[in-house]
């Protein structure tokens, strides 16, 4: 690692069944970018790579492999030469290539996949790095220049892919983030939910990977917020006595006292990835049965996008 | 999500840990995850699954309250773990307000902290944070209007009526009574939690 960037850790799909220890479930703030970045590069999709914030990294290749980036478009190239690498796709680095990515000009966040994956220890089940408590990933930390990574070599790779989908340019509309009600949905009043819905907010620059703090004009709270702490999963909407949401992040603390007014589709959580602090959102009313629909329906809409390009 | 209607926290807290228990012995190959949290127990289905009939039995079962529990034998069977504490002063700034608040001596409070058997009710907010309950009426605080930006590693606190060890350096609206070199997280035991649902705890002054 010559520069790490702001915030770049290694990620994976995440940690399951540790909430009763305290631990979240950590793991890409946009899962199927990364699932598609391995795709791209024959990897199993629950390899590890590295997430980037606002800028990437600049890493030299000890070895020759191959690569993907995907998430926010970015301007990246590989010295000498300067060659362009196209995102969404594998591409070959040679031992020496200096892989330099720039700011993440789409989005927040982006993703790269290395052939083979990211060989740091599991902890817990996964390589996520959950930096508050020092667990996982690189040495619990987020990654620094200097900073020494190894690739797992697998002898039986997929084959190289390209994906058509997408990419995240910048956006600068406002943000449509489709919700179904959240388990304290009756302590809000009429009034609570109408202001919920009726306005845009806007991220607030304290945001991570905890949670994305919106500002906005606080919701009245006539039935206060304390509940009994109660678990909290990735994507729940919090009001907290500010009368502001939180939404709650893939860091999140598990278990929470702050009632939870609604809970974001799984299929639009990782559109949140890529939010940049000011960038605006509102929350459009829907159901639990049309969230399941709607991942089963964006799930395969990915899928359709990949095609196999020839192992060279 | 699974909710208990018992009347106290204590109540709640041995029903949920009952069905958690129950549920973890059946494995349930469907169930990826039990959290148990103050009165309800989170049930997470591993993706793409749904329930088994067999389940949705159980837990309907669960809450007509006529499943009989085995818990209060469980419980009662748990060795207590000692947690020795140093308390006040700089190891526990918020002592003193607490004898504001209460009209009682600092001493008297300390006694009456270890004066109790607590139990892990649920675990949340950080890896091996235990909340506890069984904490005196008299010593419970609401939570810290400004949450600091950082309590240190072993800070033994109070929030509402429950009571609990920061086991990292975090930040954290409790308050802060004393402080405990026992380490709560290690990676490299299995369990790396020292504090589990169901545990017993006592506290000792030093």
């Amino acid at each position: 690692m010559i520069k790490s960037g702001p915030m770049t850790t290694i990620q994976d799909q995440g940690r399951m069944g540790v909430a009763q220890l305290g631990v979240p479930p950590s793991g890409a703030m946009d899962l199927n970018a990364l699932k598609i970045a391995n795709r791209c590069v024959g990897n199993d999709v629950h390899e590890a790579g590295l997430e980037y914030t606002l800028v990437g990294p600049t890493i030299e290749f000890l070895g020759e492999t191959v690569i993907a980036i995907t998430g926010a478009s970015v301007a990246a190239v590989i010295e000498p030469n300067s060659r362009k690498v196209p995102q969404n796709q594998a591409f070959h680095v040679k031992s020496g290539d200096v892989l330099i990515i720039g700011p993440t000009l789409g989005g927040a966040r982006g993703y790269l996949a290395v052939q083979g994956g990211l060989d740091v220890p599991f902890v817990l089940g996964s390589r996520s790095t959950l930096t508050r408590s020092q667990l996982g990933g690189y040495q619990g930390r987020a990654i620094r220049a200097g900073d020494k990574i190894n690739i797992l070599s697998k002898p039986d790779l997929g084959s190289f892919a390209c994906w058509q989908g997408e990419k995240r340019s910048r956006n600068t509309e406002t943000l449509l983030i489709r919700v179904f009600p959240g388990s304290q949905s009756d302590l809000f009043t009429n009034e609570d939910i109408q202001a919920f819905f009726g306005q845009e907010y806007s991220l607030r620059p304290d945001s991570d990977r905890m949670g994305f703090r919106l500002a906005g004009e606080a919701l009245r709270l006539s039935n206060g917020s304390d509940i009994a702490s109660e678990p909290s999963f990735p994507g729940n909407i919090q009001i907290a006595s500010s009368g502001l949401p939180i939404i709650l992040g893939r860091d999140l603390p598990v278990t929470g006292g702050y009632a939870k007014i609604a809970t974001i589709f799984a299929a639009d959580f990782g559109d949140l990835a890529y939010l940049l602090p000011g960038q605006k959102l509102r929350f459009i009313q829907a159901t639990l049965d049309e969230a399941k629909a709607a991942l089963i329906h964006a799930e395969q809409s990915i899928e359709t996008r990949f095609h196999n390009i020839e192992n060279d | 999500m699974l909710r208990s209607s018992q009347s106290t926290d204590l109540k709640r807290a041995r029903e949920v840990l009952g069905w958690c228990q129950f549920l973890e012995k059946m494995s349930f190959n469907e169930i990826q995850d039990l959290i148990p949290a103050a009165d309800t127990l989170s049930i997470q289905l591993k993706y793409g699954l749904e329930p088994s009939a067999k389940l949705v039995q159980f837990l309907r079962s669960f809450t007509a309250e006529t499943f009989p529990l085995d818990l209060e034998a469980s419980i009662d069977n748990e060795p207590i773990v000692e947690i020795d504490v140093s308390y006040g002063g700089g190891d526990g700034p918020d002592l003193k307000i607490l004898a504001e608040m209460t009209g009682l001596s600092e001493s008297e409070l300390i006694a009456r902290h270890c004066s109790a058997t607590y139990i892990v009710a649920f675990m949340g907010f950080a890896p091996g944070f235990g909340y506890l309950i069984g904490l005196p009426k008299e010593l419970s605080m609401p939570r810290r209007h400004e949450p600091r930006t950082h309590v240190p590693q072993g800070s033994v606190a109070i929030g509402g009526s429950f009571t609990g060890i920061y086991p990292q350096d975090l930040p954290g609206g409790w308050n802060i009574i004393g402080r405990t070199d026992q380490i709560m997280w290690d990676l490299a035991l299995n369990p790396p939690a020292l504090l589990l649902p169901g545990r017993k705890i006592r506290f000792r002054s030093i």
